[in-house]
Order: structure tokens, then C-alpha cells, then sequence
């Protein structure tokens, strides 16, 4: 017989093989070991089934969520309070965060390495006001936060954009709109300044529009592309007030005000929104209007500042002066602030109308144009510079926004090239430079 | 989780356990070198637009079938790694006893048995694994060291028989322990440098270990063969195998438990933990040493990978691990279910792989000239450093076969060899810093 293991002919009653040593009789059959991988097929296919059935992870209130969930995977479920920042170094974007709420608490969901681009790839950067569902690593430090190791667990919910205007906005008092609201609004970037924390762009000269650092970073808002025509922008609106109402001032309308002055005679008054109709700057006066009520307004610091139709909010002593009844911020506490809508933008907008810079034609509000000249004048102002552009018998008035936007160096005489939009400036117009747009000044010679 | 996320992810386990088992075949290429490079495309190409699960999964199909197919370089080709090295000299006596496809089921046996223990017993003790865990984390330095000392100390006592006199039996005594501990110095040294300076082109420093392990353990086995009178009779394909039940059963409860402890302790390898818990059990005979082989090696490699993905311990230990986790996190008990369908999927498919890859190689390595089977290996592993890791590379093989071979020469063990590793990690761990005395800082 042969020997099982090495193959070689050994005596037909050997139980050892004698060439290499292998026992003849007990042995293990190899299909006995294919039977023995049959488990692993079972395993397989039950590890499958239950990746495939095992449930999603329940979603936890923010506030029940303690040091001893710390390093557990969870999932929350809020809105979007904060806009996203981005942490930014030599590497690039490193570290990307925003904050949600849940009603219950806050948590702050951050995103890191790869997993940004992820995020940027499939257009999941969230904005303000924005529902999102997240899954991932919990940490308990000064902050809760969650860290989202994987995009797959981070679900965006878009709300829906309620179409306004720029007028509509401009108009609108402090109670028209809650902080939040989903807008979307059709203009042109009339201007450009940049912040620590982003830049605010101006919508047809009157809103502001603040783009978080983070879109530009991860260049999902390009101001190149939403300065070169008419956008449609999304964002959620958020009343800025410059400054804030304080205790110990009454609020009132101007009505009740003027019908009963000897009640109020004294008394520290809070005017929540009237429309500055006309101002004296030697007097340091301004009168308001609210629903056809008006009233006259002193400020010792002076009036310069504001103009006829502007929307103010005031704070000051309502007291008689020279037989008239009128408001007087003298003091630490009062002022007169004008409370404005502005937008936060959301990383989406759309480009509904193209403009081309065009040379030697009609120069309408807003219009992108190129014009040559010489200049006649100009002033370095803090970031820019302001140029008297001859041309053509008569003078333009030029705005760079920034000094990085003139190529050259200027100086009297010289010819240049601008490329720039038309804007508004005080009651006529002038063309300006936007910075972080294709528009700039260039000294040809 | 939709159906058809599960079945590519099912296609990409497939795909890594394809692409593993091709490049396992290539004697000397490490799997880790290949994932280096896998893992640089996907950086380089920004994640190429996947979920990285599925890389994931890509990866540890590769590692599983490594852990199983590197048997057939091991042992038709003679070109061990630093785990397989163990099994060397068992396989090569297997080999010439006309039993090579025997060898090799043996150990794919244990490696299959080893899948099981990962898949189906890892889970089970996972709260114990995460308690041992964290009082080995506290003594890892004295671990290691206790290692080394049980690798130096089994060296004692050596039966040298009679001698011609009392000087001649001591000198005979002392040759092989001193030419061990010679080889245990070198390698130590050799793992310093390599630890603390990046000789090779910075742009391959991931592959800094690659030339010192095929020097050390390859190459010189390769050069052994090429120096000794050495022939591949006709390979026998049998249909049953020279092992009890309770042969395979001891040696795959030794190997999983070595291969654990290695998948545990960092610097600590398959073939050091296995032939640690082969003298822990009490284990005698090539059978159930080649079985726990096979058990420790997959337990050593997908082990580390499993106890990853283990919800409550997420242990990250091997460069698998490592590499991975620049680019994922775990987190669910969803992935670990599927990385553990992942592993027994690819360790099924992986252990036909060995069996049917075997048998091929059983009827054709026997009618190639054996001095040119060694010849175009060593070849192929030249190639191979030179292009990964360029001329210095080769220049460091070359001092590392030279080690390699001190105590092959000196009939010493060649588990000396692993002070490459373990040396410089435990140094490390011990908070020792050797590399400013030798002018490498």
C-alpha cells in the first residue's frame, strides 16, 4: 500500500510510515476540515443579516446627555443655531463646526479631515435654520459636542425659502420676521468688507448679507461668481441692532406719546420704529414719524450720521423744550440706533442674471461697466481709495473698496481702466470697485 | 442599511480578498506594503469619492487572505515573514518528506479555526477583553520586557551531548547562546536605527521595516537553501491528514490564545505569541505546532482588526488598524457586524484559495530546478526592496541577511532575529531613548 501522507509504497500492515514517519491509521479526512469551514458559511451570512436588520440608534435629547455618554456613539436631532466655522491652517480646513438645537440643549457637531470634503462634495454644509440629524462620537467637554466620523450619519434637512425683496426687507420693522426665518432675495452685490468672521456683502446698497468664513473656505459661495450679476440668495434673517434697549425706559408709540405728554413728561422713553422725515445737523435735531405722529428728536452727539427715511430706533427722555415736546439722548443709556434686517446667507444661490462689463454705454444703477480716464483726483482712505475719473468732458467719482484691487501705482494724470459696478452714493452715484470680485482699478500709464 | 450598500460591500470584501491573495503569492511583498500603497492612492485621489466603508472592507479582505495565503511563499518559496518564520523548519522537513500540501492544510486548518475564534469568540468575551485590556495597557513596557526574557532564557539548557573535555563541552555550550544573544543585539540595534532615523527616501518611510524584515528572515533563508544541497522531492497530495482531532484542537486553543496576545501587545508578533502559548500548552509535535501556527498568524493579524471594530473597546493595535483609522472611525455595532461578515466571508474563500493554490503548486514546484526557484525569488525580493525602498533599502537587507544568517551559521534560534521590533518598541514603552547616544538625533 502506499502511505497517505508522503505517497511512497509502504508494507500493507504498517500503522507508521517508515519514510516519513506519518501514522497510517488515525488520521483526519480533508473534507471532515471543508465541513469544519461550513461554519464560517453560517457565520458569514448571520454577521450580513444582522448588519442588514440591526436597528437605527435612537435619538437622544441634548440634555439628557451626560459625562457618561462620553466617547458613546448617540444621535441627535436639531436645528441649526450658529452658522458653520471652520478651523483653517496651513493644511487647509482641518476642522469644520456648527451648532444645533433641539430645544432641550445645544451641541456643537463637528466635522474633521477627509470627512470635509465628504461634506462639501455632497452638499451637505448646513446654514441657519436648517433641520439636521446626526449620528456619531459624543464628547463631553466645556461643551457638549458631537464629532461626525463619517458623513454618512449627517442628514441636512432643508426648509423652504420665502421669497422677499430688498425693499420688503428694508422696511420691515423689527416684529415683521422672526430670527431664523428661511428667505430668499434678488439683487446685486453692491459691495464687499471682510471680517474675522467672513464678510458682510451689501445687497442693492441696503442689506446686508453676512457670509460665513467657513463658505468661502470651502469654497462653496464664490463672491467672484455672485458679484458678476443679479443673484437669488438664500439665507435666514437676523435683526441686528447695533444697540441694545436697556431697563429703566419705557416703551411706547409716538400717539400715546403726543396725547398724553404731561403723563410721559419726564419719563425715560423707548420708541421701538419710526421714519426719520427730515434733520437739521446745526441744531442736532431729527424729526420722526410714526403712523403720521411725529416728533422732534435732539442728540448731543449730533445727527450727521442719519438720513431722511431711515428707519431708527430711540432711546432718550421725552421732556418739553422751548414750549415743544421732544426726546433728548444725552445721556450714557440713550440712543438712537437703526435696527436692520440682515441675512445669513445659507450656502446656496443662483446667478438668475449674467452681466457683462461694457464700455462706453448707458450707465445705469447696478450695471457692470469698464471705463478709461485720467485721474483728476484721489484720497487713500482706510482700505481704499476714492478717484476723480476725467473722462470724456466730465468727472466720475470711482470707490476701490480695496487697495489690493488697483494694479499699478496711482497717482495724478494717470490713465487707468476700471472695471466696476454702478452704486449708490448718498443722493447720486458712483462706480465702485467691489473687492473679492473680477472688478479693478488698473494705472495703464 | 439598503441592499444593495450590503452587496458592495460583499463585492468590495471580494475584491480585497482577490487583489490579497494575488500579491500574497509574490514572496517577500508584506501585505502592509501593499495597503501603504492602497492607502496613499486613496488619500492622493481625496477618497476617490467612496464611502470609506467599503475601503474598509476592501482592506481587511486583503489582510485576511494574506494571513492565509502567505503560507504558500512560506513554504514552496522558502521566504518566510517574521511570523511564518516559526514555521519554517517544521514545513521544510514536511517539504522534503514529500508532505508540503500536508504542511499547508495543517496550517490553513488553524487559520480557519482562527476566523472562527475571531468572529464567534471575540464577541462573546468582549467585556472580559476590554477588562484585560486595560490592565495590560498600565504594564505594557514590563510585558514586553518579560517577553524578551522568556526569548533569551529558552535558550537554556542546551543538551550538547559529550565532548572531548570539560573546556570543549563549555565552549560548545556557550558558542550557540552567544552567537543567539549576538543575533539578538544586532537585530535590537538594527530596530533602533530603523525606529529612529528614516534612512530610506522619505516618500517611502512607511515602508521603513520592509528591507530589515526581508533581510533578516527572507533572504537569508533563501541564501541557507542556495549554500545547502537543497531539493523539493515530488510533492504528495493526500486525502486525509497525520493529526488527531485533539491535535488540531490544541494547537488552534494554543494559536488563537498566542495570537491574541500578540494582537494585544504591541512589538509582540504572531510566530513570538504562538510559540509562546505552544511552551504555555505544553505542545509537542510539528502537527499541532504547524495548526497553532496557522491559528495564531490570523488571530495575530484579523484579530487586531476584529477587536478595532469591537463595540465597548475599539482597541487599535496593528498598522492595519493604524492606517485605517486616519481615514474612519469606528463606531457602530452595524460595522462591526459587517467586518466580521467581511472576515469569515474572505477567511472561506481565502482558505480554498490556500488549499486549491497548494495542490498546483505541489505538482509543479517539484519539476523546477530548485537553485532556480531560489534564485528568481531572491530576484523578485531585490526587485522588490530596491523599488519600494531604492538602493539604501538594499544596503540595509544586506546587513540584515548578514544577522540573519549568524545564527543559522551557529545552529542558534532565528526568534532572535524579532529583537528588531521588539527592542526598539520596548525601549519606547519603557520611556528609554537610545537614539541621541548613537548620534541619531
Amino acid at each position: 500500500m502506499k502511505c497517505p501522507s508522503c505517497g511512497l509504497e509502504i508494507p500493507d500492515d504498517s500503522e507508521i510510515c517508515p519514510y516519513c514517519t506519518a501514522n497510517v491509521k488515525k488520521r483526519v479526512r480533508i473534507k471532515s476540515i471543508y465541513v469544519l469551514a461550513l461554519i464560517l458559511i453560517i457565520v458569514s451570512p448571520t454577521y450580513a443579516i444582522l448588519a442588514y436588520t440591526s436597528s437605527d440608534v435612537q435619538i437622544t435629547p441634548i440634555k439628557d446627555l451626560t459625562i457618561d455618554d462620553n466617547y458613546n456613539f448617540i444621535h441627535v436631532r436639531g436645528t441649526v443655531i450658529k452658522y458653520p466655522t471652520v478651523y483653517d491652517s496651513n493644511y487647509g480646513v482641518t476642522q469644520l463646526g456648527f451648532v444645533i438645537s433641539d430645544g432641550t440643549g445645544e451641541i456643537s457637531v463637528k466635522i474633521y479631515r477627509d470627512q470635509i470634503e465628504r461634506v462639501v462634495k455632497e452638499h451637505k454644509i448646513p446654514g441657519i435654520g436648517d433641520v439636521v440629524d446626526v449620528e456619531g462620537t459624543f464628547s463631553y467637554g466645556s461643551r457638549k459636542s458631537v464629532i461626525v466620523n463619517n458623513v454618512e450619519f449627517l442628514h441636512v434637512i432643508k426648509g423652504s425659502f420665502e421669497h422677499i425683496s430688498v425693499k420688503m426687507l428694508n422696511d420691515a420693522p423689527p416684529w415683521a420676521f422672526k430670527d431664523g426665518t428661511l428667505v430668499s432675495i434678488e439683487g446685486n452685490i453692491t459691495g464687499v468688507r471682510e471680517y474675522s468672521f467672513g464678510m458682510i456683502s451689501t445687497i442693492d446698497d441696503s442689506v446686508d448679507l453676512v457670509i460665513p468664513y467657513a463658505y468661502t473656505a470651502l469654497d462653496v459661495v464664490n463672491i467672484k461668481t455672485l458679484g458678476s450679476g443679479v443673484a437669488e440668495i438664500c439665507g435666514s434673517l437676523k435683526l441686528y441692532r447695533s444697540k441694545q434697549p436697556t431697563s429703566g425706559y419705557l416703551t411706547v408709540n409716538l400717539e400715546d406719546l403726543i396725547e398724553n405728554p404731561e403723563r410721559y413728561n419726564g419719563t425715560n422713553v423707548h420708541i421701538l420704529w419710526a421714519r426719520i422725515i427730515s434733520k437739521n445737523e446745526i441744531s442736532r435735531v431729527i424729526k420722526v414719524s410714526e403712523n403720521n405722529t411725529n416728533i422732534t428728536v435732539y442728540s448731543k452727539s449730533g445727527v450727521n450720521y442719519y438720513n431722511v427715511g431711515d428707519n431708527v430706533e430711540i432711546q432718550g427722555k421725552f421732556v418739553r423744550y422751548n414750549g415743544t415736546w421732544e426726546i433728548k439722548v444725552t445721556k450714557k443709556n440713550d440712543f438712537i440706533a437703526e435696527p436692520k434686517w440682515e441675512i445669513i446667507m445659507h450656502p446656496q444661490f443662483s446667478i438668475i442674471h449674467k452681466k457683462d462689463y461694457r464700455e462706453g454705454e448707458n450707465m445705469s444703477l447696478y450695471s457692470l461697466v469698464k471705463l478709461r480716464g485720467i485721474v483728476a483726483d484721489y484720497r487713500v482712505m482706510n482700505s481704499g481709495y476714492l478717484v476723480t475719473l476725467w473722462n470724456d468732458n466730465r468727472t466720475y467719482s470711482v470707490y476701490v473698496e480695496s487697495q489690493k484691487n488697483v494694479h499699478g501705482h496711482i497717482d495724478y494724470g494717470k490713465s487707468v481702466v476700471v472695471m466696476g459696478m454702478i452704486t449708490k452714493y448718498k443722493s447720486g452715484e458712483e462706480i465702485k470697485v467691489r473687492d473679492f470680485t473680477e472688478d479693478y482699478l488698473e494705472v495703464v500709464f | 442599511m439598503i441592499l444593495s450598500y450590503l452587496l458592495m460591500c460583499i463585492l468590495f470584501v471580494l475584491l480585497g480578498t482577490a487583489i490579497g491573495s494575488l500579491l500574497s503569492m509574490l514572496p517577500g511583498l508584506h501585505v502592509y506594503n501593499v495597503i501603504g500603497f492602497f492607502l496613499l492612492f486613496y488619500f492622493t485621489m481625496g477618497g476617490l469619492g467612496m464611502d470609506p466603508m467599503l475601503m474598509v472592507l476592501m482592506l481587511i479582505g486583503m489582510l485576511v487572505s494574506y494571513a492565509f495565503v502567505f503560507t504558500i511563499p512560506s513554504i514552496y518559496f522558502s521566504a518566510p515573514d517574521d511570523s511564518t518564520m516559526f514555521v519554517l523548519m517544521p514545513s521544510q522537513r514536511y517539504l522534503k518528506e514529500r508532505k508540503g500540501h500536508e504542511a499547508v492544510v495543517l496550517i490553513a486548518t488553524g487559520a480557519l479555526i482562527g476566523v472562527m475564534a475571531i468572529t464567534i469568540f471575540v464577541p462573546i468575551f468582549m467585556n472580559v477583553l476590554g477588562v484585560i485590556w486595560n490592565i495590560a495597557l498600565a504594564n505594557m513596557h514590563w510585558i514586553i520586557g518579560a517577553v524578551i526574557a522568556f526569548m533569551l532564557l529558552s535558550e537554556f539548557p542546551k543538551d550538547f551531548g559529550r565532548h572531548k573535555n570539560p573546556l570543549h563541552g563549555l565552549k560548545e555550550g556557550w558558542k550557540t547562546i552567544l552567537a543567539g544573544y549576538l543575533t539578538f543585539f544586532l537585530a535590537g540595534l538594527l530596530g533602533v536605527i530603523t525606529f529612529s532615523k528614516t534612512l530610506i527616501p522619505a516618500g517611502h518611510a512607511f515602508q521603513s521595516l520592509m528591507a530589515p524584515l526581508i533581510g533578516l528572515f527572507a533572504t537569508s533563508s533563501i541564501i541557507l537553501n542556495l549554500i545547502s544541497k537543497y531539493e523539493i522531492p515530488e510533492q504528495n497530495i493526500p486525502k486525509s491528514i497525520d493529526a488527531k482531532p485533539k491535535d488540531i484542537v490544541h494547537g488552534s486553543v494554543a494559536g488563537s490564545i498566542g495570537g491574541l496576545f500578540a494582537a494585544f501587545i504591541p512589538a509582540v508578533t504572531a510566530g513570538v505569541g504562538g510559540y509562546m502559548s505552544s511552551h504555555a500548552f505544553a505542545q509537542q509535535g510539528d502537527k499541532s505546532f504547524l495548526v497553532s501556527m496557522g491559528a495564531s498568524r490570523v488571530v495575530y493579524y484579523v484579530g487586531a482588526i476584529a477587536l478595532f471594530f469591537l463595540p465597548t473597546l475599539h482597541l487599535r493595535r496593528g498598522a492595519l488598524a493604524m492606517g485605517i483609522n486616519l481615514f474612519f472611525t469606528p463606531e457602530t455595532v452595524q460595522q462591526f457586524y459587517l467586518v466580521d461578515a467581511g472576515i469569515a466571508l474572505a477567511g472561506i474563500i481565502s482558505f480554498f484559495i490556500v488549499i486549491y493554490a497548494s495542490k498546483f503548486l505541489a505538482k509543479t514546484i517539484p519539476k523546477v530546478n530548485p537553485k532556480t526557484l531560489n534564485i528568481v525569488v531572491l530576484g523578485v525580493l531585490i526587485v522588490l526592496v530596491y523599488i519600494m525602498t531604492s538602493w539604501v533599502g538594499l544596503l540595509i537587507m544586506s546587513v540584515a541577511t548578514a544577522i540573519g544568517l549568524v545564527p543559522v551559521l551557529f545552529n542558534s534560534r532565528r526568534s532572535h532575529c524579532l529583537a528588531v521590533i521588539l527592542v526598539p518598541i520596548w525601549l519606547n514603552m519603557s520611556g528609554i531613548t537610545l537614539a541621541p547616544l548613537l548620534g541619531l538625533w
